[in-house]
This record gives structure tokens, C-alpha cells and sequence, in this order.
């Protein structure tokens, strides 16, 4: 088999994968059209069965997918807001040096009182965000600090003396989209959002489920507009 | 439309220090390589549902591995193949052990007519036959050369590879599905 058959192949082939089509390739080299013709037409005839792949219902499952990893590599799930604290309007080293001021006028126990306290956290969130159901009616779990107060899609949620904290969700068909925010004594609040896909009643999917997708359709990420991907 | 969509001139706008974000990099790199790397390993495995959900992993990994490439933007699709390519093998060792794969599994977007739903079925059943009759090495190089739409030196570096030996077994792997397409 001569090397430069291979290497004419290898031109045509390079030169369909740049959009070419079969009928150019075989015009460029008329003196090999008779080889060469049958061969590119497989191919072209294999591309062309696969170009239904892959479904675009596939596609955007593997997108969620990928919007889910991205937000827990990121860790923007979990966004801290604190408070502003600040004085009167006045800038950050303002604001420092009054209270600098203050503390030493009215003692350290004031200064307790007024120290804005550390976000809280929420960790062991279940169900996992992205994750895939089949029954409509679940609990939304996690813990938090045994003080702070959590509102799940505006909802208060109960919480015990140790911060695990739950509540009841109907899921609608599709995505459920939940907002789950945690708020301190204080002030300070952490919000995380979850995403649960309910398969529909009519689905096939059954047999897998519950299954972890890691997924949300799209995120918004490092304060990006429009974090779509 | 071309196979190829994106080379590197598009992601050299899309370096990490232009952009500041990792979505934006595995965003583009998923928009432009997702198709290309499921068909790829269709043609590798037989099986859409299977290939679309690897084609997906691939990602996953690639997102994981982001942070250690310390290749050139422009070579980020060999090494998103290469990892498609370890997928697939990682895959393929798990499924000989449990089943052989049907070619039942061949799913077609329900966007069609019943006729053209039936003619797909057809026309990837008899690809699929014609795959299976391949050797795996030739199935890879039709793959990643021409439904990957990678170059034959692309091709050579995930083999590891002379660029000869490349354009060798994709002469033959072609002959091979030419014979197998149309008996």
C-alpha cells in the first residue's frame, strides 16, 4: 500500500473535516477520482448517519451536568453575604477609626455587642443539588447554626436545638428550582440554591432514579451577567 | 456543516488570564467539542445513550484535570480526546466483563416523521454493524480522525503514534468500512 495514497487520503479527508465536500475532494485529484470516490463515500455516508447525534434533550441533560460541577468546583453555591456595616455612610477606614474611638470611650463590652458577627454556614444539604427524583413530596434537609433562622423558597423551615433544619417541598414535574437561606441573630445570611429535577409521571427513567445528575441548568458565576453556558 | 467548528484561533481568545473564569473556558470548550466527542464515542462503543452520558464525563473530568493542563490552549481538544479516549477504554474493559452491546440502544431523535425515524434506524443500524465488523484500533482512528475531525498528527500524539502509521490504519480502517457499509 503506497505511502502516498495514504497521504491523499489523509489531504481529502483533512480537507472534509474543513467542510469540503465529496464531490470537491474528488475534483481537486480528477486522476484518483475512481479510488478515492467509494471510500469518501463511506465516510460522508457514516457522518451523515451520526449527525443526528448527539439528542438535543441529551445535550442540555449534560449541560446541567456540567453547570453543576462548575458551581461546586467554584463553590459559588454557597454565597456569604455579610452585612455592610457601615458608619453613617463613611468609608471602611472611617468607620474603623470611630469605632476604634468608640471602643475606647465605652469599653470592650459594647464593642461585643456591635462586632457583626461570622455568616453561617449550611452544609449537608439533601436532597444533593442536581440530583434526579421520582416522588413528589420530599424533605428538604440540612444543618446550620442552632440560632439561625431558614427560609427555603421564602418558607421558614423547622429547625432543632442543633441547627438540622427541614422542610416539607411538593415537587412540580421538571425542575424545582429552591432558594435556601440561612440567617444568624445578627443579621448575617449564606444562601444556597438547589435545583431537583422531578422526572415526569409518564417517564421510563424510573428504574434509575434516584440518580445524582450534579446538575443546574445554568449558574451564575463569579458575578457574571448572564453565567449561561 | 463542518465537522470542524472551532480551531485555535477561537480559543486563543479564550485563555484563563482573558477571561479570569473557568466556566467560560469548559463552556466553549463543551458548546464546540460535545458533538464531536459524542459521535466519536459512538463510533467507538455503538451505543448513543452511553456515548452521549460519556461525552458528558468527559467534561467532568476535564474540569477536574483543568487546574494541572499545562499544555497550549490550542492543543486542549487533543487532550479533551484523550481523555475521551481513556473514558472509552475505562468503558469498554467494564462492558466486556458485563454484556455485549446492542445495537437496539441506538436511539434517534423523536423530532423526526415515523419515516425518517425508521430510515435512521436503519441506516445507523447498518453503521453499526459495519463498526462492529472493525478492528478497535480502526474504529479509533475513523473516530478520532474523521467524527472527531481531529488532524492525522492529532490523531498520532493520542495514539502515540508515528503520523505514517496514522495515515496506514486509516487507509485500512476506510477500505474496511467502504467493504462492511456496502456488502
Amino acid at each position: 500500500m503506497s505511502k502516498d495514497w495514504d497521504i491523499l487520503l489523509d489531504k481529502c479527508i483533512d480537507r472534509m473535516n474543513e467542510g469540503a465536500s465529496l464531490e470537491d475532494c474528488i475534483a481537486e485529484h480528477p486522476e484518483h477520482a475512481e479510488e478515492l470516490e467509494p471510500l469518501l463515500r463511506a465516510l460522508c455516508d457514516a457522518r451523515d448517519t451520526c449527525s443526528t447525534m448527539p439528542r438535543a434533550a441529551a445535550k442540555s441533560v449534560m449541560r446541567l451536568r456540567l453547570g453543576a460541577a462548575l458551581v461546586d468546583a467554584d463553590g459559588s453555591v454557597q454565597k456569604s453575604h455579610r452585612r455592610p456595616s457601615l458608619l453613617f455612610g463613611w468609608s471602611r477606614t472611617k468607620a474603623a477609626l470611630a469605632i476604634v474611638l468608640v471602643l475606647a470611650l465605652i469599653g470592650t463590652g459594647l464593642f461585643w455587642a456591635l462586632k457583626p458577627g461570622v455568616a453561617p454556614v449550611m452544609a449537608h444539604i439533601k436532597p444533593e443539588n442536581g440530583c434526579v427524583i421520582n416522588v413528589n413530596t420530599i424533605a428538604i434537609t440540612g444543618q446550620t447554626l442552632p440560632d439561625a433562622i431558614v427560609l427555603i423558597n421564602g418558607e421558614l423551615a423547622d429547625i432543632d436545638s442543633n441547627g438540622n433544619f427541614s422542610l416539607q417541598i411538593i415537587l412540580d414535574e421538571g425542575f424545582n428550582f429552591f432558594d435556601i437561606i440561612a440567617i444568624d441573630r445578627k443579621g448575617n445570611e449564606v444562601t444556597t440554591e438547589i435545583i431537583i429535577y422531578l422526572l415526569p409521571s409518564h417517564s421510563n427513567d424510573k428504574t434509575k432514579v434516584p440518580v445524582q445528575l450534579n446538575a443546574p441548568l445554568w449558574v451564575t458565576y463569579n458575578g457574571m451577567d448572564d453565567g449561561r453556558i | 456543516m463542518p465537522l470542524v467548528e472551532i480551531r485555535e484561533t477561537e480559543l486563543r481568545l479564550r485563555t484563563p488570564a482573558e477571561t479570569g473564569t473557568t466556566q467560560v473556558i469548559i463552556g466553549s470548550l463543551y458548546e464546540h467539542y460535545y458533538d464531536r466527542i459524542v459521535r466519536y464515542i459512538f463510533v467507538r462503543i455503538n451505543n448513543q445513550s452511553e456515548a452521549e452520558n460519556l461525552a458528558g464525563d468527559v467534561f467532568l473530568r476535564a474540569l477536574q484535570s483543568l487546574d494541572s493542563y499545562r499544555g497550549r490552549i490550542e492543543q486542549m481538544q487533543v487532550w479533551l480526546f484523550r481523555i475521551a479516549h481513556n473514558l472509552v477504554v475505562d468503558y469498554l474493559r467494564k462492558m466486556s466483563k458485563r454484556r455485549d452491546i446492542s445495537t437496539d440502544e441506538v436511539e434517534i431523535p423523536d423530532r423526526l416523521n415515523i419515516e425518517d425515524v425508521l430510515e435512521a434506524k436503519l441506516k445507523v443500524k447498518r453503521l453499526t454493524k459495519a463498526l462492529q465488523q472493525l478492528t478497535p484500533a480502526q474504529r479509533e482512528v475513523i473516530g478520532l480522525r474523521f467524527f472527531a475531525g481531529l488532524s492525522s498528527g492529532e490523531v498520532s500524539k493520542i495514539l502515540g503514534k508515528s503520523n505514517g502509521a496514522v495515515r496506514e490504519m486509516q487507509h485500512v480502517a476506510v477500505e474496511a468500512l467502504r467493504k462492511q457499509m456496502y456488502i
